[in-house]
């Protein structure tokens, strides 16, 4: 009988890491969310992580939804914004939930526009909001409206305008080069970020005749290196998604971050969520600020990790060890990711650890085991909504241990006689 | 009789050379003395929660082939 179970995991995981291996995302569209997120209704406002209720959700994520409100005209100012979030009329909702992930805060609502990426192996669509820093981290001054409004009207239109000439961009080449140029793809972006901006730029001009919005899309591009990210998100979430769903599979398919709870899904047990507590971020932060102006771990674009890029890959970026915990670790932290990983994913090979792939298929079993957690590599939003224009520093962290043991024990429930 | 001593290094006379297995800090405390040593990165599967273990040798198949 045990016999039995192991081998339906075993199998399970390979139909789950087969998968991923064959994930291949296409960027095809950016519509606004009312248009094609799955379930998202007027009154809906997503966010990064687990579920979440306003009460208990951290500053940034609460500065991120009054920007959004104001933004959307519900709210015309900060008091009437969390008068009305904290009234019930607001659904809040985890974009994960909606086929969706969003950066930091994660804050989606109905008329903001959302990269639409299709994953060609398997159909299925994924979406991510766009990047704007000082709302992902929780700004709702005027300035943030503003660039939020030019993101709308001017900067996403004109971006949408391009693919859709283009026809598509596939994701797949570019990761893959962007790693042999020191990326690894969360938050040493330079190099993707450039190829992304390489590739839109013939179709820019060919398809928009406003040639000050062009230029403005293009400065956008030239002055945000981390432009390409929700992108990425997008496509690492289409791919997993894929993954997701595999009967009897341990495979982790997410890991998001809500600033108060981190939460994990796995492969064979379903819509479920296995949480803990958020964990304060190790990194370098910028001067005058230290770990305890930090948020906790916020932000959907762990599924970056959850992917095999990111912390994971982070051998391949060898000048974003400044921000790891000591000189060099950044190869040690991928070498200790194969441990918990079920294969290697050959298309993004490592150039710094002989071309290896990426680690790929986190294993809860493995995690569980060894108690090595993923190592994520992301950015930090001031504790305070509204206090800091961006983030304030930038850091490797980890999901507590709590979720997989969760997860682990709820897998035991339900397939163990 | 020259070879037993030989076998058997005496702190002190003979450079330590360690293998140290789980707690880091013995390693790195070795280290800043000058001592040769290597580190296992090892902890009690589970975390030497006992219930655990024996939930990860179920789905693992450890104990079937036993």
């Amino acid at each position: 009988m045990m016999e039995d179970i192991v081998r339906k995991i075993e199998e399970a995981n390979e139909e789950a890491v087969r998968r991923i291996l064959a994930g291949d995302p296409l960027w095809e569209d950016i519509r606004p969310a009312r248009e094609v997120v799955p379930g998202m209704a007027e009154n809906t406002i997503l966010h990064a992580g687990p579920p979440i209720r306003w009460e208990r959700m951290a500053g940034p994520m609460r500065g991120a939804i009054m920007a959004a409100l104001m933004f959307e005209g519900r709210a015309q100012s900060p008091d009437e914004a969390v008068r009305l979030a904290s009234g019930g009329e607001i659904r809040f909702s985890p974009c994960h939930e909606h086929r969706t992930v969003g950066a930091m805060a994660g804050v989606i609502s109905p008329s903001m526009p959302v990269f639409v990426v299709r994953n060609a192996s398997f159909g299925n669509l994924a979406y991510c909001g766009w990047r704007d820093l000082a709302q992902a981290s929780g700004c709702f001054d005027e300035l943030t409206i503003k660039n939020m409004r030019w993101l709308r009207d001017v900067g996403m239109p004109t971006l949408a305008a391009a693919v859709r000439k283009r026809g598509r961009l596939e994701l797949k080449p570019l990761w893959a080069r962007a790693l042999t140029m020191g990326d690894e793809l969360h938050n040493r972006v330079s190099a993707g970020t450039s190829l992304f901006a390489r590739a839109m730029a013939p179709h820019l001009v060919r398809a928009v005749p406003d040639t000050s919005a062009v230029a403005e899309v293009l400065e956008y591009l030239a002055d945000f290196d981390l432009a390409i990210v929700p992108l990425t998100m997008a496509g690492c979430k289409s791919v997993m998604d894929a993954a997701h769903g595999v009967e009897a599979s341990t495979v982790v398919t997410a890991i998001a971050r809500n600033g108060v709870e981190v939460g994990i899904r796995v492969s064979g047990l379903g819509d479920q969520w296995f949480v803990g507590p958020a964990q304060p971020v190790k990194g370098t932060y910028h001067p005058g600020f230290t770990e305890a102006d930090g948020c906790p771990d916020l932000g959907d674009s762990a599924i970056i990790e959850t992917a095999g890029f990111g912390g994971c890959a982070i051998a391949a970026a060898p000048t974003h060890v400044t921000v790891a915990d000591e000189p060099g670790s950044a190869s040690a932290y991928t070498r200790e990711m194969y441990e918990i990983t079920l294969a290697k994913n050959s298309s993004y090979p490592i150039p710094t650890l002989g071309f290896q792939g990426i680690p790929t298929g986190i294993d809860v079993r493995k995690v569980v085991e060894t108690g090595i957690l993923p190592i994520v590599d992301t950015p930090v939003a001031h504790k305070e909504p509204g206090r800091v224009r961006g983030v304030i520093g930038f850091g490797m962290s980890r999901p507590p241990m709590e979720c997989f043991v969760k997860a682990l024990t709820a897998f035991g429930d339900q397939y163990l006689p | 009789m020259r070879k037993h001593e030989r076998a058997a290094p005496h702190p002190g006379k003979e450079p330590l050379r360690v293998v140290n297995v789980g707690l880091e800090w013995f390693h790195r405390s070795l280290l800043s003395q000058g001592a040769k040593t290597v580190h296992v990165a090892w902890r009690p599967p589970a975390g030497g929660d006992p219930k655990i273990a024996n939930l990860l040798d179920r789905l693992s198949g450890r104990t079937t082939k036993e």
